[in-house]
């Protein structure tokens, strides 16, 4: 299986000989190169490509909320582009890459949703156009740091096209928990998110502190994409196409929507790599391409939709 | 809870632009108030500042001599329920988890809805004759129907005192009618405040009337004191005939072209 073969009966062994206690009792002929392709390539990677998705997903459902817009998803506001500028300008003035990301994206969305406001109650194609603009932006500063700086070029294009490539067990130490700790955070205001999806002025005069809700939520979601975008690039069109199914699914109602929408951000980026993967093995597609193949033509085909269902 | 507001001396600008000016005003329990006054005269706005939306420039609304910007807003959504002018909801919510919303300031956040929380919301369903609609998606019901579903709502949040901004004003008569009635039916125990356009409506169905005009208070009181001739005039700047309603005995209008 995979672009090194190894048979299926030998992963299930290096698998349990990975386990404490049940490994001692498996005896398999050394094979150190199997153990090393599962757990140190393999495992992360997998792990890593389901943490993504997952926070991608929840990050989507709650810009969905923050928005009030079923169409924003962080990549599509350009927020993962802010993240990308954040972590390529850390990388060439060599300072943590995590922690500008972060810085990226947050200043990014406020800057959407700064300018989404003035217009007041924003449609879906002025939020479009903020966010693609946005994206522009972004990606030629990018490519002007790469300009400047040659020899950091090829690790800045990785972050343009997005890969689990490069996953390893310390980056998921980092991912993990500001991913599964951000959703637990954000379903636990579920009714919150409900409320502000039937409008602003309604939340408010329903009991939600919405200026503390909406720093909250720009705070988490920007954590989640700054792991997201620095451990593996810019993956499109997740947020959106995720959460999309899961409420033609189960309703719009967070409460189900969200680990339901967390749970199948896992599944789809992890189908999403594997296909990437194995599609073309020995050689590989950017996870960043499979999605936006799937993703992109759907966008287009639910704004069309939107359009005839409002004209 | 809920007693009373007072507005005191409050102001409120957009930008440059004095939308409210040193308006003071009380409402008392037991009362159904309307604000009348042309587009424009800062009809929304007022509402707006009493509902906390908006912070006034200066001055400020009391309930029970306690200013609302010091009140958390799950506290106030107890006390108070607001009917936003425009109502569009763009997700498929059922019309029973809409309603359910009402219910959001009693609980903490992620708290659940219990079946204490169910039995209000059926109680207001009924009255407001939305409980056959419960399993209907909000997305696919009428004017009407919406906006008795989101009565119900705000008669869920069992808030003393209920705010309406513009309800009528895109809704055939026979619900305009329906809905007041609800509302006109639970004043006793609630201030019901609402913005109105119909000027005979709001005679028909106020204890007392404010009369906006370029946000100022430009008359108040019974629809008797505030709906003449000399008003009307000066607000509206259209000759009016006035008679006395023979049903209700409160003065009614006619236009002269």
């Amino acid at each position: 299986m995979g672009a090194a073969n190894i048979k299926p009966h030998e992963v299930f062994m290096e698998i349990l000989k990975g386990i404490p206690f049940i490994g001692r009792y498996i005896h398999t002929a050394p094979s150190n190169k199997n153990f090393l392709i599962i757990f140190m390539v393999r495992m992360p990677r997998i792990i890593m490509a389901s943490i993504v998705g997952m926070g991608l997903a929840v990050v989507g459902t709650a810009f969905q909320s923050l928005f009030k817009n079923p169409m924003a998803d962080p990549y599509v506001l350009g927020v993962s582009g802010g993240a990308a500028l954040g972590a390529a300008l850390a990388i060439v003035i060599h300072l943590p890459a995590t922690l500008f990301a972060f810085i990226g994206a947050a200043a990014t969305t406020i800057m959407v949703y700064m300018i989404v406001q003035v217009r007041g109650k924003a449609s879906t194609i002025y939020l479009l156009l903020v966010g693609s603009s946005i994206g522009f932006l972004t990606s030629s500063l990018i490519s002007i740091i790469m300009v400047f700086n040659q020899e950091q070029a090829s690790r800045i294009i990785f972050w343009m096209l997005g890969s689990f490539n490069a996953s390893s067990w310390e980056n998921i130490y980092i991912a993990a928990p500001v991913v599964l700790i951000g959703t637990m955070i954000i379903s636990f205001f579920y009714k919150e998110f409900n409320l502000m999806l039937t409008g602003e002025e309604t939340a408010k005069t329903l009991g939600v502190e919405t200026e503390k809700l909406k720093k909250g939520t720009i705070i988490i979601s920007s954590m989640m994409i700054a792991v997201s975008v620095s451990f593996s690039g810019l993956i499109g069109f997740v947020g959106f196409i995720v959460p999309h199914m899961a409420r033609i699914i189960v309703g719009p109602n967070n409460k189900v929507l969200i680990p339901f929408s967390a749970l199948g951000g896992a599944i789809f980026l992890l189908l999403s790599d594997t296909i990437g993967r194995t599609i073309a093995a020995p050689g590989e597609l950017p996870v960043g391409a499979v999605t936006a193949l799937i993703g992109a033509p759907y966008f287009i085909y639910l704004l069309i939709k939107m359009k005839r269902r409002s004209g | 809870m809920g007693q009373k507001i007072d507005i005191k001396n409050l102001n409120f600008s957009y930008g440059d632009k004095k939308v409210l000016k040193d308006i003071s005003l009380s409402f008392n329990k037991g009362k159904f108030y309307s604000i009348i006054g042309p587009n424009g005269s800062g009809k929304s706005t007022l509402i707006k500042n009493i509902s906390k939306m908006i912070t006034p420039s200066l001055g400020s609304v009391f309930i029970d001599h306690q200013d609302i910007c010091s009140i958390k807003n799950k506290n106030l959504a107890k006390m108070m329920a607001v009917i936003p002018q425009n109502i569009l909801i763009d997700y498929d919510f059922t019309v029973f988890e809409i309603v359910m919303m009402g219910r959001s300031p009693y609980k903490r956040s992620f708290q659940d809805f219990d079946s204490e929380d169910e039995a209000i919301v059926e109680r207001y369903m009924k009255a407001t004759n939305t409980w056959d609609l419960k399993d209907q998606l909000i997305t696919n019901l009428s004017g009407g129907e919406t906006q008795r579903v989101i009565a119900a709502r705000a008669l869920s949040q069992e808030a003393d005192i209920i705010l309406l901004d513009e309800l009528t004003s895109h809704l055939d008569i026979q619900y305009q009618i329906e809905f007041l009635n609800i509302f006109k039916s639970l004043k006793q125990d609630k201030i019901i405040i609402a913005i109105l356009h119909d000027l005979n409506l709001a005679s028909i169905y106020s204890d007392e009337i404010i009369l906006l005009d370029k946000g100022q208070v430009i008359a108040k009181g019974s629809p008797r004191e505030v709906i003449n001739k000399e008003n009307i005039k000066n607000v509206y700047h259209i000759t009016v005939e006035i008679f006395e309603n023979p049903i209700s005995q409160c003065p009614y209008i006619i236009p002269i072209v």
